[in-house]
């Protein structure tokens, strides 16, 4: 019997067609893919390929498993990466869930895909950390790092695939959106360009743990909790205006 | 000399001092002459003269106690600022109440505080004496003699060069510790005060590039036959005895000798390997000449024959990278594609939520997890080492080569970690590193220093010599290889080209085609380091005593023997080695 069974409808449905369609297996593939390359390129740096021996490859993994999970999450809640089985906003407005069910369903559904993603990796994660003689707790800082910004991308980009109809006008938004966390955060003025995942992640491999690495994680999750919120919002707004037409 | 921390010949002032001192710290004044019993340095570099940053030699004292010992001397020689420290450690064992007297090669860096002698057994500091303040010298020249040479008035000598006289028991044992030695003067030596091992250091500091002089002491010849310098001179006196009351002692020069001219003082000299060796007929320390213009003269030519040590900047030569074994390249790429084709199963056993699944799914994941953590553990052991460049050069009319290596640490798998050098080689952390350099018959060092660089010189045996007819613009190369390890790749260099004769074995004949000569920048690149073969041919048409031999045989050799340890294993090194060839007619 499914234990997930009180588990939340919305999510559970979104995470079988994410974990069994056939496209979310490859997706998972290219993604286990994307993290080998960078986890050969992390061999010690006597292999010297692309003449990266002196930047500090496991990071190079870290970012790349970064990026990969946070532009999966959101990009399947977005629907820019479709897949048979998983609703978006518009359809599960018209359903009899609430919106709050509907909201916290995509929280759990993008919280669970990143964490899986995160999961699925770990193998090659601990490989690459104990190949570059990293402690191991490098890892798990850039786990929660990673499932937390991924989480609130997530949600986001649940909320831009109810909010915009157009296919162009959600991806460019989406778009948009990781160009200016992975991007513009890095052109903001001190301190505020610690709120760069990439600059955090960067400070958790050399440093480990630090207050800021913790608000700025806390930051992530406040972004989420504030995007469940909005989902929720526009969710009564369609619904209000649907009863009203 | 003799220093300790009261000395032993101390004056009344000193007593009285010792008094004072003792006074002030009553309680500390059986820990302090516990330690004058136990451990006291007997001589510090050459009379007290120190060129920093150099080889030093140091001879340890030590009295073992009603226990006895079984514990190492350690030097802790901290550079100026404080930090890294380098420790140099030698072993002492001796029976209660034994006295030892111990050598113990060392760097120093820092002439205000050199740094700290201690004794330890069994990890518990036994004895420790602060090492004197020291002056520090450019050049040292080191003079066997019983009377003043009056070279301190010489205007050829340095600003900072320095006389030292040296008792003939403190000359060092190993010749890398003559490094910063210009010259050294023998007058007169008193052999029943000399070991084998000084000798042999002596004779291969002057094969390295020393410059020896010799003359006679008044009418006594006997050093000129005795075991120390024998062998090495260019003349063969009359007889042990010199003729009484001569001003110039008659010699007959040896074949290959060259009579010279020190400034109106006759002298005879010849080629010892890279260094040289000089007799003068005349006792420049006699009374009658000491100090007049025509010693002066003397002193001044003689002094200015500069010596010519090899110098080996092998850094740039180090290979950027050490090559991952293939062997651990491709089991990490089979673990991948296992784990990828596994996850595929994973996601599966996921999807469908149901409590069995998602439980093995976790099985499954912490079982590749382990073996992935294992993986990197197997992998960066194989990975760990250091990159080295070796050359090795041969000594004309020896048997012997030069060896000079540099290596980088790359990465290491645990931390700490211990490199291991033959007997003959000298390893120091070049700059200076927080270190342990053991001198124990063969040098190790112990260290966890990251971006560590070593760098080690030697002189071992290497039995080949090699011999080319010249015709026309090639000829017939013949090379006797008694080395044991074949010559593989290698080359004919002579003047700025090369040609490539193919590995030797034991022996070889090889034809040398006037035809196949090709300049030596238009080599293709050649394994196992390119950078190395290049620096050689440079090294061979810029050293000044390299260059006056117009033919070489260079190549790659790689001998177990002269490799490195790394952590228990053994690593190869290829040597490049450069035999002269001599030229037959």
């Amino acid at each position: 019997m499914p234990v997930t069974q009180a588990l939340n409808p919305v999510a559970r449905g979104d995470l079988r067609a994410r974990l069994s369609t056939p496209r979310g297996v490859w997706v998972q593939t290219l993604y286990l893919g994307a993290c080998s390359a960078f986890l050969l390129l992390s061999l010690p740096p006597e292999v010297g390929r692309f003449e990266l021996r002196e930047a500090n490859l496991l990071l190079a993994f870290l970012v790349v498993q970064l990026v990969a999970v946070a532009y999966l999450t959101g990009a399947f809640a977005s629907s820019e990466l479709s897949l048979e089985g998983e609703k978006g906003l518009p359809d599960l407005a018209l359903s009899a869930f609430g919106a709050v069910e509907i909201a916290v369903g995509k929280l759990i559904s993008s919280v669970g895909y990143a964490v899986y993603l995160v999961a699925l990796a770990l193998p090659l994660t601990v490989l690459a950390a104990g190949l570059r003689a990293a402690p191991l707790w490098t890892a798990v800082w850039a786990a929660i790092l990673t499932a937390t910004l991924a989480t609130a991308l997530g949600v986001w980009g649940a909320w831009l695939g109810g909010r915009f109809s157009s296919d162009f006008t959600r991806s460019f938004l989406y778009w948009s959106v990781l160009a200016a966390v992975f991007v513009g955060t890095a052109r903001l003025p001190a301190p505020w360009n610690a709120t760069n995942p990439v600059l955090q992640l960067d400070q958790a491999v050399r440093n480990g743990w630090s207050w800021t690495f913790g608000a700025v994680t806390a930051v992530y999750a406040i972004a989420a909790v504030a995007g469940v919120v909005a989902i929720v919002s526009h969710l009564t707004v369609m619904r209000t205006g649907a009863e009203d037409a | 000399m003799k220093i300790a921390v009261i000395s032993r010949a101390a004056g009344a002032a000193t007593l009285a001092a010792a008094v004072a001192a003792a006074c002030l710290c009553w309680w500390a004044g059986p820990i302090a002459a516990a330690q004058t019993e136990t451990l006291a340095i007997t001589a510090i570099g050459f009379d007290g003269r120190v060129r920093m940053a150099t080889w030093t030699p140091m001879w340890v004292e030590v009295r073992a106690p009603a226990t006895g010992v079984d514990g190492t001397v350690t030097l802790a020689a901290a550079s100026p600022t404080g930090t890294p420290v380098v420790q140099h450690t030698v072993s002492v064992r001796a029976a209660p109440g034994a006295v030892l007297r111990v050598f113990l090669p060392a760097t120093l860096y820092d002439a205000r505080t050199p740094g700290a002698l201690t004794l330890t057994e069994g990890g518990r500091s036994i004895a420790t004496v602060a090492l004197p303040r020291i002056a520090p010298a450019d050049e040292i020249i080191v003079v066997l003699s019983d009377e003043p040479l009056g070279l301190e008035a010489m205007s050829a000598r340095g600003q900072r060069t320095e006389i030292a006289y040296v008792a003939p028991e403190n000359l060092p044992p190993i010749w890398q510790a003559y490094e910063g030695v210009r010259l050294v003067v023998v007058r007169n030596v008193d052999e029943r005060r000399l070991g084998d091992p000084q000798r042999r250091a002596l004779q291969q500091w002057i094969w390295s590039g020393g410059r020896l002089l010799v003359m006679p002491s008044g009418d006594d010849l006997r050093h000129f036959l005795g075991p120390t310098l024998r062998d090495l001179m260019p003349v063969t006196p009359a007889s042990s005895r010199a003729r009484s009351g001569a001003a110039v002692q008659p010699f007959t020069a040896k074949p290959g000798s060259e009579s010279v001219d020190a400034a109106g003082t006759r002298a005879v000299r010849w080629r010892a390997g890279r260094g040289r060796v000089t007799v003068v007929g005349v006792d420049l320390a006699d009374p009658a000449l000491r100090g007049s213009p025509d010693d002066r003269r003397a002193w001044d030519a003689i002094l200015a024959d500069a010596p010519s040590p090899a110098v080996f900047e092998l850094d740039a030569t180090l290979p950027p990278q050490r090559p991952v074994p293939v062997r651990t390249q491709a089991l990490v790429g089979v673990l991948i594609v296992a784990y990828i084709v596994a996850a595929r199963r994973l996601s599966r056993l996921t999807a469908g939520l149901r409590a069995p699944m998602i439980i093995s799914a976790v099985v499954m994941l912490a079982a590749a997890t382990v073996i992935a953590a294992r993986a990197a553990v197997f992998a960066r052991a194989d990975a760990s080492g250091v990159v080295a460049s070796a050359i090795a050069e041969g000594l004309p009319g020896t048997r012997y080569a030069l060896v000079a290596m540099s290596m980088r640490m790359v990465v290491s798998h645990t931390g700490d970690f211990v490199i291991g050098a033959r007997e003959e080689t000298l390893l120091r952390p070049v700059p200076p590193a927080s270190v342990t350099v053991v001198y124990d018959g063969r040098t190790l060092l112990r260290s966890g220093a990251p971006g560590l660089r070593v760098t080690g010189l030697g002189i071992v045996p290497m039995d080949v010599t090699g011999t080319l007819v010249a015709r026309d613009d090639g000829g017939t190369l013949t090379v006797e290889n008694r080395a044991g390890v074949p010559i593989d790749p290698a080359w004919v260099y002579q003047a700025g080209r090369v040609q490539a004769v193919g590995p030797i074995g034991a022996s070889a004949q090889i034809v040398i085609d006037g035809q196949r000569w090709l300049a030596r920048d238009r080599l293709q690149r050649t394994d196992p380091n390119h950078a190395l073969l290049v620096w050689a041919f440079s090294h061979l048409e810029t050293d000044a005593i390299l260059k006056s031999i117009p033919t070489w045989l260079i190549g790659w050799v790689r001998s177990p023997a002269s490799s490195l340890t790394w952590e228990g294993r053994r690593e190869v090194t290829p040597h490049l080695v450069l035999v002269p060839l001599l030229a037959s007619p």
